[in-house]
């Protein structure tokens, strides 16, 4: 792959993809993956929660996502 | 992106079709619909708008049942869903999350969201539109929804009236 140089980050194409393709399901996993393999050591607290709000709902996720 | 599916592929696209299979009334909202509208990042949980009443709830159980072979799916209640706990989080024993939402503060039910049915590879999702999403994350207080919605309006377009 050759080497591009761009003067800022604003210059860098953006990592998007098209809306329409229909890996987009394929990379979601991966990015549900990628998540909890950066907190794989947050305890986990498997079943039922339920919150007043989904901002109490994300309060209650110590992870660097959410606070 | 070729390859076999992963384990977390193989689980979402097993709950979707549950989800359309039972005609349950959703539609995929947070970060998931960002990554299905092209614009990934990592995130949690699969969060999944519903429809409030009883039947929809008894739908939406009936459909992770079918995926999970886990009691406390039992512990859902359409009581709390449409009452003082519009938020619910099933957490299964291993792999990624789910928040169960049906209203988001005073300004978002099911009624108001705007939603599309796409097709993956076979698989029928319904999602919020990119636009409604953007509605939904640019005037909140969390962060990361503040980054969502500025990524939102510069790939899509989007401005202030």
């Amino acid at each position: 792959m050759p080497v591009t140089r761009y003067r800022s980050v604003e210059e860098m194409p953006r990592p998007w993809r098209e809306a329409s393709d229909p890996q987009n399901l394929r990379l979601v996993a991966r990015m549900l993956a990628f998540y909890r393999s950066l907190t794989g050591r947050t305890p986990r607290q498997a079943g039922i929660q339920r919150f007043r709000s989904l901002e109490e709902a994300n309060a209650s996720q110590s992870d660097p996502y959410r606070r | 992106m070729n390859g076999s599916p992963s384990p977390d592929e193989e689980r979402l696209r097993a709950v979707f079709r549950a989800l359309g299979d039972q005609r349950v009334e959703y539609a995929v909202f947070g970060a998931a619909a960002l990554g299905l509208h092209g614009l990934a990042r990592a995130t949690a949980d699969l969060d999944l708008f519903i429809k409030a009443n009883q039947e929809n709830v008894e739908r939406l159980k009936r459909a992770l049942r079918s995926v999970f072979s886990d009691p406390t799916i039992d512990e859902i209640s359409a009581e709390d869903l449409c009452g003082g706990y519009p938020a619910v989080r099933y957490l299964p024993s291993d792999g990624f999350g789910f928040d169960v939402l049906t209203r988001l503060g005073t300004a978002f039910r099911y009624e108001d969201l705007e939603i599309e049915e796409r097709d993956f590879e076979g698989v029928p999702v319904r999602l919020v539109t990119p636009r409604r999403l953007w509605m939904m994350k640019k005037d909140t207080a969390h962060p990361s929804d503040r980054i969502d919605a500025q990524v939102l309006a510069e790939r899509f377009g989007f401005r202030e009236k």
